[in-house]
């Protein structure tokens, strides 16, 4: 029972964390986002105020769009691609499944992880 | 108050009276002062967060004035608020080394929350930080605390340097810098307050609006029929928004917490 318990709190505290992270992510890219326009939205007005060409502005707007944009994918893609592939390496040496791929038979088949993994 | 809710509680204003709907706006977020001293007005919303602040140290202090090893009920409501703040906030961002800046976060919590909930509360019917003036200066304490924890735990040429994201090719460094830059000083406070003050603006305008033309819509014709949809509406609203209280409060909570968390340790 206290097992249960300690798994049960161990569960939630990923949990918890795995909300926390995907809160700031979220917030982070959408922070992103915004100044990679602001940025060289501003970049680009003080470039074309100087040479009297107003599209600067807008143009400068999209190119910071496209960097953040290019920055958020490599990070957090990186990051989202490196765990499947991390996946990938803790494969089960009899099945030849990765630790995901077990997971999501064992519930397919409405078996416990503990009871599929003795 | 000066708005649509005010001129539809003053007289009988239906559908088919010819006066129209009473649509609420920006004006129904301005309160006429309790009372004036120099260019000082004291409006109901202060009066509100003064009441969330006081019950949110009543609260606590009720709670832990004599703490018992057998808790009272009171005790042990303010020791599960506490936990629960604890362990769904502050240690999946800080760890146990956070715990220090437990007492600020679970404040910070409570006060938020309670400041939310008053739209629900009959009588006082107005979320205070659906005013970004309120705001603002929680946004405050928050950045300057993750400024100066950044300071103090990375030195100040430390805390820029760890800005940046490892693995980067120096040459895309230069085209981050801005970006970077503002997102710290700018962006991230910002969305922080933003975001809040936003959701619980639309959360007691999407409110006021049912409510209203539930009121505007009774009548002894067809109109009832619609009435009767938009206090459905209304309901299914006021549901939302004891949802939505909560969960703007965590939020704010749990992103400070994150921030911090970035400040005391940089690889985040």
């Amino acid at each position: 029972m206290s097992e249960v318990s300690a798994r049960d709190r161990r569960d939630t505290s990923a949990e918890a964390q795995g909300r926390a992270q995907g809160l700031n992510i979220g917030w982070t890219v959408l922070s992103y986002l915004l100044s990679g326009m602001a940025a060289y939205g501003a970049i680009g007005w003080l470039i074309g105020r100087a040479v009297h060409v107003s599209m600067l502005f807008p143009i400068g707007m999209l190119i910071g769009l496209a960097i953040s944009l290019g920055f958020v994918i490599w990070r957090y893609g990186r990051s989202a691609s490196a765990d499947a592939s991390k996946d990938d390496v803790n494969k089960d040496t009899e099945t030849g499944m990765s630790a995901a791929a077990i997971r999501r038979a064992s519930h397919r088949r409405g078996i416990p992880r503990e009871e599929k993994s003795r | 108050m000066t708005g649509a809710v005010a001129a539809a509680a003053g007289g009988g204003c239906h559908i088919f009276s010819g006066c129209g709907f009473p649509g609420p706006g920006l004006q129904d977020f301005i309160w006429k002062p309790f009372f004036t001293i120099g260019s000082f007005s004291f409006t109901k919303p202060m009066l509100l967060a003064i009441v969330s602040a006081l019950v949110v140290i009543g609260f606590f202090w009720a709670a832990f004035r004599k703490p018992k090893l057998i808790p009272g009920r009171t005790q042990s409501l303010g020791e599960m608020a506490i936990l629960q703040v604890r362990d769904q906030i502050l240690r999946p961002s800080l760890g146990r080394k956070g715990d220090s800046y437990l007492p600020f976060l679970v404040s910070l919590f409570f006060f938020i929350y309670i400041m939310n909930l008053m739209e629900l509360i009959p009588v006082f019917q107005f979320p205070v930080t659906s005013r970004i003036g309120f705001v603002w200066p929680m946004v405050f304490t928050v950045y300057f605390l993750y400024l100066f924890l950044g300071f103090k735990h990375q030195g100040v040429w430390g805390y820029f340097r760890n800005m940046a994201t490892p693995g980067v090719p120096w040459p895309i460094y230069i085209l981050l810098v801005p970006l970077e830059l503002l997102r710290f000083f700018l962006f991230q406070p910002f969305t922080l307050g933003v975001r809040l003050f936003g959701n619980m603006f639309a959360g007691h305008l999407l409110l006021t609006i049912f409510t209203l033309a539930t009121w505007y819509l009774l009548s002894l014709s067809v109109g009832l029929l619609y009435a009767a949809g938009s206090f459905v509406m209304a309901i299914f609203i006021f549901v939302l928004e004891t949802l939505v209280t909560l969960l703007q409060a965590f939020i704010f909570t749990t992103l400070t917490a994150t921030y911090i968390a970035t400040s005391v340790e940089p690889a985040h």
